[in-house]
């Protein structure tokens, strides 16, 4: 045999992972995780932190200025609540075709929506040339994702549109010391994740400030209900590559199942994604090169 | 009358219109009319966020620079007048070198209130008309206040504790106004509250053009007291 070691513990992984599968299949939070607060009817902003000294100079958080508390984007989810839900009335060609639905959350405080801003409050001044920008980098969603202003006599702004494609002309600047509010769209319920990424110019440097991008969930209501729990198998080694797991997944036609990875249980890696048809789905998934620990595997329906 | 004495005129003229002793203008950032709630009782004041500073409405200037101006565009705006009409507006959204007016609760505690608390306008005084308005998702206007007031025009806005809310804030000519409002809600322990009205000021300062009519005007009646000695 050419590979001894290797296949040991390709096998005794090949034995795990169908054990684990048949646990763990579905459900739509890793296990282990801290569930995400949500928010709900607060005033919340998208505030830029800048931090100089630290390995994260400049960061973006969910801020809840009622509860003056800032959120990491993975700990949190930004709900559009059922009565955000309207139609596109005629007129409004930026906005879509009149007659299809449309959720907002408006720029002025509904007291039963999120009132979410884009705030540079608690940037000092002076450090900045311009005031720092949030650029919208990826939307993964059923649907699109606007953000626009209306000036005061209702001519429309678009600051962000999914549907044309994603660029440099995607952005809103935060205000150093300051905040803006705005309405945000949605042109289905269900899940978005939507990426931002904060960057900015310290005055007289040469080169821009680039935060980590920060991915935001939002839950947009009334959620389409829970997919189904995938089936997992794993059916054996790619002849070719020894470190090639050949699985098979099978699930709720049409619906992207992530496959995650773990050495233990606790810490997980993000695999392929998975999407289910009528018939199983072969997929391959690689092993990890180093060390004899056994390997688990499982899918999860979006969101991820 | 000699020239110094003609520019001291001048300049009392153009000086007249904007200085109030002791009072601060403020004229860029982001302030608030705010509601309070000390020493059990319900105040309306002035908060500068942007340096955190508290004033009593009768030592704030709220100034509208030149860059405010704007015209009607009539149809469903058509109260700032007929299309073309001049207003001088902060409006809702940042922007630069105009003041960024919100009305806030933060001060408040939600559970300190029952429900929310009203803004109401009480009196305008002023050489023009004083409006306050949002726009909706659909870029539909949402009259608040209207000092030239057609009858049921609501002249009041509803303050959520503990939070707050930007409007364009109009005014249909350059000058000093006198813009009264009174604050109410109703306290968990202490019941109905009120502030009784309270004058905020505002300076509507008119575009370079106007100025400059002005100073030829003032200049005009100089050299008529000039010729007339």
């Amino acid at each position: 045999m050419k590979h001894p070691r290797s296949f040991r513990w390709i096998v005794r992984g090949a034995a795990a992972c169908v054990l684990v599968s048949a646990v763990f299949a579905g459900g739509s939070e890793p296990s282990g995780a801290e569930p995400r607060v949500r928010l709900t009817t607060q005033h919340v902003d998208f505030r830029v932190v800048y931090s100089p000294g630290t390995s994260n100079e400049l960061f973006l958080v969910a801020r809840d200025g009622d509860a003056r508390t800032n959120y990491f984007s993975t700990n949190v989810v930004l709900v559009v609540q059922p009565p955000a839900e309207t139609t596109i009335p005629d007129g409004f060609p930026e906005l879509g075709e009149p007659g299809q639905p449309l959720w907002i959350l408006p720029s002025t405080q509904n007291v039963e929506l999120l009132y979410l801003g884009v705030s540079g409050e608690g940037l000092p001044a002076g450090v900045f040339d311009r005031p720092p920008e949030v650029r919208l980098v990826a939307v993964e969603a059923p649907g699109s994702f606007l953000v626009w202003q209306f000036d005061s006599t209702g001519v429309l702004k678009m600051f962000m549109d999914s549907r044309d494609g994603i660029d440099p002309e995607d952005v809103i600047a935060a205000p150093v010391g300051g905040h803006g509010h705005f309405y945000w769209g949605f042109t289905s319920n269900g899940f978005f994740e939507v990426t931002f990424r904060v960057e900015g110019r310290l005055a007289g440097a040469a080169t821009n400030l680039l935060a980590a991008d920060t991915s935001f969930r939002f839950a947009v209501e009334p959620l389409p209900p829970e997919p189904p729990p995938a089936a997992l198998a794993v059916i054996g080694v790619d002849g070719a590559e020894t470190n090639q797991l050949v699985c098979r997944l099978t699930g709720a036609v049409g619906v992207a199942y992530r496959v995650l990875t773990s050495r233990d249980l606790r810490v997980w890696d993000e695999g392929p994604e998975v999407v289910a048809a009528a018939t199983p789905v072969e997929f391959m998934v690689s092993l990890p090169e180093s060390g004899e620990q056994p390997f688990f595997l499982r899918a999860v329906a979006r969101p991820f | 009358m000699n020239i110094p004495k003609i520019t001291a005129f001048i300049a009392g003229v153009l000086s007249s219109g904007l200085m109030v002793s002791a009072v601060t203008p403020l004229a860029s950032g982001h302030v608030d009319v705010g509601i309070g709630f000390e020493d059990d009782a319900l105040n309306l004041h002035v908060h500068d966020e942007e340096h955190d500073v508290e004033y009593s409405p009768a030592d704030a200037l709220l100034v509208v620079n030149p860059q405010a101006l704007q015209f009607s565009p009539g149809g469903a705006y058509s109260f700032l007048g007929p299309a073309g009409t001049p207003n001088w507006v902060l409006p809702s959204s940042e922007t630069p070198d105009l003041l960024f007016l919100g009305i806030g609760g933060e001060e408040l505690d939600p559970a300190d209130w029952i429900g929310n608390l009203t803004l109401r306008l009480d009196s305008v005084q002023g050489p023009g008309s004083f409006y306050l308005w949002n726009v909706d998702s659909f870029g539909q206007p949402v009259l608040y206040m209207d000092s030239s007031g057609p009858a049921g025009v609501p002249g009041s806005v509803s303050v959520v504790p503990g939070s707050h809310g930007h409007y364009n804030w109009g005014f249909s000519a350059p000058g000093s106004y006198r813009v009264t409002f009174d604050a109410s809600g109703t306290h968990v322990a202490e019941g109905p509250q009120s502030t009784g009205p309270v004058a905020f000021q505002f300076q509507v300062v008119p575009e370079p053009q106007t100025w400059a009519l002005m100073v030829i005007g003032s200049m005009a009646l100089g050299l008529w007291f000039w010729k007339r000695r």
